[in-house]
């Protein structure tokens, strides 16, 4: 397995398509963070002049956020299917497939040898891009990240590996799914695009299945005045609100049950609860709080994972080749 | 002891019967002919033989063993698959030592590049061989586990006549010195014919014949054949025919087909029936010609 996992290795870092893609991926964090940079500059000038958006000072993690919570589930999703989307079917292709199984290697050291070479390779990349974007970001503001940030980055960090893991998995099973490479990059994307389109798609939903009917959902309380023209109906506008924010709890619950089958929603709301930016945070909150609320996240990701990985797994151990 | 032994093997690719019930037996240090058309499942055996593919029914025995297709039975085989391909981002030393690290061996690569004339090319990509150097490089690769027994499929496929002949010496040399069980597929008899000690015929599935080339020309009765072409073809025909003996009319030509040699009597029926003989051509019995007739084929060379 450690064989395979080594020469998949060196094929990913001398792989001309690789490290086009790492290029683009780095540009494009870069380009993120440059935003995130301009966003910072802006708050920092309206927390010093006392007005604005800006209660409080602008940290680094502030520089981060467009990055991680807006642009990184897709660009980390498709730097994982580049990596896996042929990972068997270009072995069907070039025909070495054939010759690879005749040799002494259990099936699952084949599939457990790339995953873990892809796993390392996208790790150095992210850790790459991390490094490049982190200079950019302390050079630009001249901030020197506390230990706080670099923790929240680290657990970040982690966090975006098993997200890209889950994809990476989702590769391999077309992979060997499909015959050809690029139906598998093809069938990938759309899964990704549906991953991350998710909670717009259960919101809008949502908004179709509760719909706020004024003439049934309201409790209206009555109340009649005698006037010179006649009766004056005078509607409880407090039943008014309250039913219409039973409708709102139902489409948000419902918004909530959907996206749950979504990573990158478990994936966002992770990195925003640790970059602690999430709407449910307090303000300010610790690393540890921070962490309290984002490894439930952190755990459904990593049981996306764990089950897209073992129907990988079992698609490939049972596939005559 | 056989080498690898077939009871009843059944293969399906979804509802298409590929090995139908296969028996096969070869002996250890032999080589054998496995001999069969295009499509017929040479590869399928083969691929099943070494646990690429599980058999939906029958048993595979190897050195005595029954096996399902484990890692073991791979450390005793050594294959050359018929469309050969190597990792084209190394170079061809590179994929050698890649594969002795899977076999878990330590071949002296630089012995089995000089083995089969590649030493000026061992250090290019073999993306940028040709079909011949893929196919000696593919003999490299099947040695690396120093195996006991050696499936080369269709291993002459591609190659020119020297490379044939080459491959021939090459597969008499490490069956002799290194006492190896090789056992090679074919559609091509000629190719094989000189190399092996006994042969398999494949149709629809199954080995309908297996033995030495004597013994797979008595199972059909093809020791002798006489072509005539007589100056009234249909005459003639008729002639040999009422006299007893076995007569095919083919492509214009009058076929007498014998276990012994009657030309003799032949021409004497045919001479006492003023038949009159323009040509005749005697027909040694041939593999090729045991297995046209076991596989009833028009798909051979």
């Amino acid at each position: 397995m450690w064989d395979i996992a080594r020469k998949e290795v060196s094929d990913s870092f001398n792989s001309k398509k690789f490290l086009l893609v790492l290029g683009l991926f780095t540009l494009f964090s870069l380009a993120a963070v440059w935003t995130g940079i301009q966003s910072y500059e802006r708050n920092l000038e309206q927390f010093r002049n006392g007005g604005g958006f800006a209660p409080e000072k602008p940290t680094l993690l502030d520089v981060f956020a467009p990055l991680l919570s807006f642009n990184m589930p897709l660009a980390a999703g498709i730097l994982a299917l580049l990596l896996s989307y042929d990972a068997v079917s270009k072995e069907r292709e070039e025909g070495t497939i054939e010759l690879l199984l005749s040799y002494p290697v259990y099936r699952d050291e084949v599939i457990n040898g790339k995953f873990i070479a892809n796993l390392f390779t996208l790790s150095l990349a992210l850790l790459f891009s991390y490094g490049v974007t982190s200079g950019l970001a302390v050079y630009m503001t001249g901030q020197i990240p506390s230990i706080n940030i670099l923790i929240r980055l680290s657990f970040i960090w982690i966090g975006t590996i098993i997200y890209m893991a889950f994809f990476m998995a989702l590769g391999s099973l077309f992979s060997t799914l499909f015959r050809s490479s690029w139906r598998s990059l093809i069938a990938g994307v759309i899964i990704l695009l549906l991953s991350v389109a998710t909670p717009f798609i259960a919101g809008f939903t949502a908004s179709q299945i509760y719909q706020y009917d004024p003439d049934t959902n309201r409790d209206v309380v009555v109340q009649r005045t005698e006037t010179r023209y006649g009766n004056t109906v005078v509607e409880d506008s407090n039943s008014e609100e309250i039913s219409r924010e039973e409708v709102r709890a139902k489409r948000e619950q419902f918004k909530d049950k959907v996206s749950r089958l979504s990573p990158s929603n478990s994936y966002v709301n992770y990195v925003r609860e640790m970059l602690g930016t999430a709407t449910t945070s307090e303000i300010n909150p610790t690393v540890s709080a921070s962490l309290d609320n984002a490894i439930g996240y952190l755990i459904f990701l990593l049981s996306q994972t764990f089950l897209m990985f073992t129907a990988s797994y079992g698609v490939f151990m049972r596939q005559d080749l | 002891m056989a080498a690898i032994k077939l009871v009843g093997v059944e293969k399906s690719y979804g509802k298409h019967k590929v090995l139908k019930g296969l028996d096969l037996k070869v002996e250890e240090g032999e080589i054998y002919g496995l001999l069969g058309p295009n499509g017929v499942g040479k590869t399928t055996l083969f691929q099943t033989v070494i646990g690429l593919l599980q058999e939906d029914n029958g048993e595979v025995i190897i050195d005595g063993e029954k096996h399902s297709g484990g890692k073991e039975i791979r450390k005793k085989i050594g294959y050359l698959p018929s469309d050969i391909s190597f990792y084209g981002e190394m170079t061809a030393r590179e994929n050698l030592e890649y594969f002795s690290k899977l076999a878990n061996k330590d071949p002296d690569i630089d012995e089995l590049i000089e083995l089969v004339g590649l030493k000026a090319d061992a250090d290019r990509s073999p993306a940028d061989y040709s079909t011949g150097m893929k196919k000696r490089l593919g003999i490299a690769q099947s040695l690396i586990k120093d195996p006991e027994i050696i499936i080369y499929d269709e291993p002459t496929t591609g190659l020119d006549p020297e490379g044939k002949r080459k491959f021939r010496k090459h597969a008499e040399k490490i069956n002799r010195e290194k006492d190896k069980t090789i056992i090679i597929s074919s559609h091509i008899t000629t190719e094989i014919e000189p190399l092996c000690d006994r042969f398999g015929i494949m149709r629809e599935g199954k080995i309908v014949a297996s033995g030495t080339k004597a013994e797979l020309s008595e199972q059909v009765g093809t020791d002798l054949g006489i072509k005539i072409e007589a100056e009234n073809n249909e005459k003639a025909y008729k002639t040999l025919n009422n006299a007893g003996f076995n007569v095919v009319e083919e492509e214009g030509e009058v076929k007498v087909r014998a276990d012994e040699d009657v030309r003799s009597k032949l021409f004497n029926v045919l001479m006492a029936n003023d038949i009159e003989v323009k040509q005749f051509e005697i027909e040694e019995a041939t593999l090729e010609t045991a297995f046209m007739e076991l596989t009833d084929s028009g798909d051979y060379q």
